[in-house]
């Protein structure tokens, strides 16, 4: 069960409900610029002050407020509420302008000099000037290689880059190319190693090979590498670590 | 002589990598041979199979294909995708030039030597242009299903054939289109489910194809039609390299049991014209893999996992039939790998990526004779004798910086050279087994030199087949000289008289056995050992005591990777 608050009059309650509503609409409008010395909605604050104070000192008489004060007032308001709209955006404006700053600042610091940036592109040129032969080449093998055409542009890359540095010591590298050479190459291994040692191949050990030549002579001899000590290492070690603690414990018990 | 306590030392840990690729270059009479581990070294044959040219090497360079091309320019190209072109001159790499088809598995140089083919791992075949400076890449031929593992051209330079998995590809060169795809059977007369991998091509110039394969096939395919001929079946394992001879009367193939084949096209009856190819001689030189062989005019050469180098002169092609007919098998290396710090008792050993540093017992040492490949300085530090691959040995003046003379020029490599510590006389062994005496102060050679020289050596000297690699002296005895090669040490005393071929050159025995006048009559100049063998360095540590380093064949075997399994009745 609420608990409503004793109400002294009707009118009152109402008023302050208008008053909750009131507010904050008018805080809209204002933002919103559309409230532009609207006479009606002033008036229809005032009362409502009036009301609140009224509330309070129901007795006395309402305060008496002229047109022009009021409309004073509302328009101290609105340029009020407009300066305040006006600094936010000029705040929002410098903010924006001062991001951008920073990012192109951070991505000039990530791209290269512009002076190498100078270089490569008028090398580029000359490049392309220079040698239509190269460039014949690589049409060629784009037509006769079904796919890989992003390695094609890759070539090119390359060929440009490593015509620039002909003076510097240094060579620009995908490093994505890289990964890719050394998978192929992985492959490439793994398939030689299966073809020669993996299984169906007819491999034995280099001790068996060499002991063969031991048992086929008239006295017969035993292995090249007759002892294996590689034999049991895990069993070894826990016999070894069992020792250990049973002596442990013995000790212990014995004192 | 003397006696001696020897630090025997067996602990040196060098294994030499697997032979991966052998080319051998016609004109010069040169093989270049590449290793697993990417060296290359180069062995001039007329010189008593000696290895004159070495470039270390780096597994990321491993090699796949050995060639040589025109005007004597070697390439090689491997899985790194490049193909790398060495300079023979300055010993170094010149280029890699990245061929862009992923991992490149063969390669052939044009019977012409102006172009070369490289067949790829993206089953592409590209012909490459081979300029002055560089090659340039021309074009690509079709481009096929599987990995081109081996090529061949014929003689004529019009067509070439590829072999892959499971079939071998017949290409014409000037359209780049395939003529022929022959498929080649998984097993013989059988089914496997094992893909059979073409090893090696060869085109003969009728337009014969020989192919061997994994499942231990030779076989003769007709290029015109693209059918298979003959098939033989030689091994139970894969047969992994093929070598055809220039005048194609015989090639030469090698299997992975470790046994080399060789193939003679002979007459079927006596006085009949028809001929065919028949297979006469089997070689069981090796115990692993034979992955690669070369057929030079007079000899069979085959090289393989297990590190030999096996050259086999044949002998109705070779005239004269001496020592030089025989068996040549290169297991040590030519050059010294260990140097011996005298003062300090210490050993240096250099192995491919690193280098170890032992010392020895406790003992008191007196001089420093520091000696370098090719280099050799003088014990008081003022000369300084180089040879480099041009002729001659020039001798250096450390003190004023100047060329002080220069041996002259001998048709053999330098192989060991020396400085005597107190008469600065320079010792140099060459790779014909002769052994000089120059005198640095007087600039002329040593009369004991020029006496051996007017005598000659020992029969048996002169057929020693590993050469010299170190040679040191005596610091209180100059008429000492101590030198050794793979199998024997000796000690040459310039005082005795020289022996002539009728001597008895190894002594077996120890002279205290025989009356004096026998000793008197049998005692020469070279007094040699053969306790200490393989020896890989010898030297001296002080009066009384010698080093030597051994490197027993077995602990090379024992770390070689596994071999084929070999049937044996009774195991």
């Amino acid at each position: 069960m609420v608990q409503l608050r004793p109400r002294a009059s009707r009118a009152p309650v109402s008023a302050e409900a208008m008053v909750d509503e009131g507010q904050p609409a008018s805080e809209e409008e204002a933002e919103h610029g559309l409230l532009v010395g609207q006479p009606s909605s002033g008036a229809a604050a005032e009362p409502l002050e009036e009301d609140e104070e009224g509330d309070e000192e129901s007795d006395e008489a309402p305060e008496e407020l002229t047109f022009a004060s009021a409309q004073a007032e509302a328009r101290e308001e609105e340029r009020r509420v407009r300066e305040t709209v006006r600094r936010d955006k000029t705040l929002l404006k410098e903010k924006r302008k001062r991001r951008e700053e920073l990012f192109i600042e951070q991505k000039k610091r990530k791209l290269l000099p512009d002076t190498i940036l100078e270089k490569l592109t008028t090398a580029s040129q000359t490049n392309i000037k220079k040698s239509p032969g190269k460039v014949k080449e690589v049409n060629l093998q784009k037509k006769n290689e079904d796919c890989e055409k992003g390695n094609d542009s890759k070539k090119v890359k390359v060929q440009k880059v490593q015509s620039v540095s002909q003076n510097k010591s240094y060579l620009a590298v995908r490093l994505k190319d890289q990964d890719l050479r050394d998978a192929r190459q992985q492959a490439a291994q793994a398939f030689i190693h299966n073809s020669l040692y993996g299984p169906g191949t007819n491999r034995t050990t280099v001790n068996k090979f060499l002991s063969l030549a031991n048992k086929r002579l008239p006295v017969k001899r035993a292995a090249v590498q007759f002892l294996n000590n590689a034999w049991g290492i895990q069993k070894k070690q826990n016999a070894k670590r069992f020792k250990r603690r049973w002596m442990v414990r013995k000790m212990k018990t014995k004192k | 002589m003397g006696e001696f306590k020897v630090h025997r030392v067996r602990f040196f840990n060098y294994v030499p990598s697997a032979i991966r690729c052998v080319a051998y270059n016609n004109q010069s009479n040169r093989l270049a041979v590449s290793r697993t581990d990417g060296t290359v070294e180069i062995y001039n044959l007329s010189a008593n199979y000696f290895q004159e040219k070495f470039f270390p090497g780096h597994e990321s360079r491993a090699t796949e294909a050995l060639c040589w091309a025109e005007g004597q320019r070697l390439f090689s190209a491997g899985l790194n995708g490049e193909i790398i072109e060495y300079d023979l001159q300055a010993l170094n790499i010149k280029y890699a030039m990245d061929a862009f088809g992923g991992p490149i598995w063969s390669m052939a140089a044009s019977p012409s030597g102006s172009q070369l083919l490289v067949g790829c791992e993206d089953g592409s075949v590209k012909l490459f242009q081979i300029t002055p400076d560089k090659i340039q890449f021309e074009r690509n031929f079709d481009r096929q299903k599987s990995r081109i593992l081996s090529l061949s051209w014929r003689p004529s330079g019009t067509h070439i054939a590829a072999g892959s998995i499971d079939y071998i590809s017949v290409f014409d060169v000037k359209s780049g289109s395939t003529v022929h795809k022959m498929i080649v059977d998984r097993q013989y007369m059988g089914v496997s489910k094992r893909k059979c991998i073409v090893w090696g091509v060869a085109f003969l110039s009728d337009g014969t194809v020989i192919s061997v394969d994994s499942a231990g096939k030779v076989q003769f395919w007709d290029s015109a039609t693209g059918t298979l001929v003959k098939s033989h079946l030689i091994a139970n394992a894969d047969v992994q390299s093929i070598a055809v001879a220039n005048q194609e009367d015989s090639f030469v193939v090698g299997t992975a049991e470790g046994t080399v084949f060789h193939f003679q096209l002979v007459p079927v009856t006596s006085n009949s014209g028809e001929k065919q190819w028949v297979r006469t001689k089997p070689f069981q030189h090796h115990t692993h893999d034979v992955r690669t062989v070369a057929h030079s005019p007079t000899s069979l050469i085959s090289g393989g996992t297990d590190t030999h180098l096996v050259i086999r002169p044949l002998m109705e092609k070779v005239e004269v039939k001496n020592y030089d007919a025989a068996l040549r098998k290169i297991t040590f290396p030519h050059r010294r790998l260990i140097s011996c710090s005298r003062k300090r008792q210490l050993l240096l050993f250099q192995f491919a990526h690193h280098l170890e540093l032992w010392r020895l017992g406790s003992t008191v040492a007196t001089g420093t004779v520091e000696a370098m490949c090719l280099l050799a300085v003088s014990a008081d530090g003022n000369w300084l004798a180089a040879s480099g691959t041009s002729a001659g040995v020039h001798v250096y003046n450390v003190k004023q910086l100047k060329l002080h003379c220069t041996v002259p020029a001998y048709n053999f490599p330098v192989t060991a050279m020396a400085v005597a510590p107190n008469t600065n006389n320079l010792v140099i062994a060459y790779s014909d087994q002769q052994v000089f005496e120059y005198s640095i102060p007087d600039k002329h050679y040593t009369d004991w030199s020029r006496t051996v020289q007017k005598h000659g050596f020992h029969h048996l000297w002169l057929q020693r087949d590993t050469p010299i690699t170190h040679i040191s002296f005596h610091p209180k005895r100059p008429m000492h000289i101590l030198l050794h090669d793979a199998y024997m040490f000796c000690i040459i005393d310039k005082s005795l008289p020289l022996p002539n071929d009728k001597t008895l050159f190894y002594n077996p025995f120890p002279p205290t056995n025989e009356s004096d006048v026998v000793q008197r009559r049998t005692a020469h100049a070279f007094k040699i050992s053969k306790i200490y063998k393989p020896l890989l360095f010898m030297d001296l540590l002080d009066e009384r005591t010698l080093v030597a380093v051994e490197r027993p064949l077995d602990d090379i075997i024992a770390q070689l990777p596994p071999p084929i399994k070999k049937k044996k009745f009774g195991t």
